[in-house]
């Protein structure tokens, strides 16, 4: 792992976090993984950089996250850009079933169409129905019954 | 046609409940603000299917609004603000607390209800119950209730409602065009708990911490002995009080 990748991997996550409005952003490489965290005034806040287990020397390196142009990283846990995800609309609790006795709205594999429930979000005391934007077969859940979710962020993917 | 400021009113004689009425009338229409009132009602519901009473005399309101549901926090908490400013302009000596997410409390008392569902399309239904002359009795019940009456508070349901609307279509101007932090400030200002022991009962948990007020989404900042916390759904009670709750 050299210094010229860390600024690389960092600035182009900053730039995946503030784009997409996010609040926290995980990416784990082969021997490290990072994770940049935003305080609540929107601030980027020193990205937590951790060795992954293997590795003894170096726990924790802070660095300030230099957003500038940088070459493309794959982006393969990215999906708030992902033409079937269905977002958030409002921050909040996320529930994939409409109690806790009851089966979930959708799993991965299952068929919606357009309009269908696929969870609810609930803040200030209110359930919101999420609907389905399209027609199609969900492939992934991005979430877990119970999840805070932030605005915009990535529930569902549907194909 | 009846308007209260810019909102279309239909007032009923009786109806089961008036968010159920008003969900139903969202679907009928668009681009059109509207309150549906009712001088009777049969099945108020709250919180997680609680019921709300319905003595006649007092107001049962729902407000459909056209409203962007990012912002559901901001409007929970200017829709408290509203109400508390109302009462305080009908007595100013009387002690009035908002509670969040969006409850007033009269003499550490509930004489209002707030209960805000997703109607169709973008239509909000913001339900508003309020004792204007008669209290329930409060057995089984989560708080202690009163009625504007009992705080020497005489005014018409209708009168109530008239007042209200202004104030609210006032700090929704505000909110547009200055933004939610005044706001935010003058809700923080009156609320209760603040900087206190809580402990905020939820669905499948109870967290315990100190009260630091919301944020930028009307979400509740709970300073727990590890971090400070995000709660978005759950019913507060100061530590002390939480052993009286009448649950």
């Amino acid at each position: 792992m050299s210094d010229n990748l860390d600024t690389k991997v960092i600035s182009k996550l900053a730039e995946i976090l503030d784009k997409n409005n996010l609040t926290e952003l995980e990416y784990e490489g082969e021997t490290f993984r990072i994770c940049l965290t935003r305080d609540f005034s929107g601030n980027v806040q020193a990205p937590t950089y951790v060795q992954a287990p293997m590795q003894v020397q170096a726990p924790v390196v802070a660095s300030a996250p230099v957003v500038t142009s940088a070459p493309a990283v794959a982006q393969e846990d990215d999906y708030s850009k992902h033409p079937g995800a269905v977002k958030s609309p409002m921050v909040g609790v996320v529930y994939l079933s409409s109690s806790p006795n009851t089966p979930n709205y959708v799993e991965a594999g299952t068929s919606v169409k357009e309009g269908d429930t696929i969870c609810l979000i609930e803040a200030m005391k209110t359930f919101n129905p999420v609907k389905a934007t399209k027609s199609g077969k969900v492939t992934k859940i991005l979430v877990a019954g119970g999840d805070p979710v932030e605005y915009g962020e990535p529930l569902v993917i549907i194909e | 046609m009846n308007k209260i400021e810019n909102y279309i009113w239909e007032d009923f004689d009786e109806l089961g409940s008036t968010n159920d009425a008003a969900k139903e009338k969202s679907a009928t229409v668009s681009g059109q603000n509207f309150i549906i009132t009712t001088r009777k009602q049969t099945n108020g519901r709250g919180r997680r299917g609680r019921t709300w009473i319905g003595l006649e005399g007092n107001l049962f309101a729902s407000l459909g609004l056209e409203f962007e549901l990012r912002y559901l926090g901001q409007l929970s908490i200017v829709i408290s603000l509203s109400l508390f400013e109302t009462i305080k302009k009908l007595n100013p000596n009387v002690l009035v607390q908002t509670k969040w997410p969006n409850d007033i409390l009269i003499n550490h008392a509930k004489a209002i209800g707030v209960l805000i569902e997703k109607g169709e399309g973008d239509y909000l239904i913001i339900g508003i119950g309020v004792n204007v002359c008669n209290a329930p009795e409060t057995k089984n019940l989560l708080y202690l209730s009163t009625s504007l009456k009992d705080t020497n508070i005489q005014i018409d349901r209708i009168e109530f409602l008239k007042l209200f609307m202004n104030i609210f279509n006032q700090n929704i101007h505000l909110l547009q065009t200055n933004g939610f932090e005044n706001l935010r400030e003058k809700w923080q200002a009156n609320v209760y708990g603040l900087n206190k022991k809580i402990v905020v009962n939820m669905e499948n948990e109870k967290l315990e911490g100190i009260f630091k007020g919301i944020d930028e989404n009307g979400t509740l900042l709970l300073q727990t002995t590890e971090a400070l916390k995000k709660v978005y759904a759950g019913d507060v009670f100061l530590i002390d009080e939480e052993k009286d709750a009448r649950i």
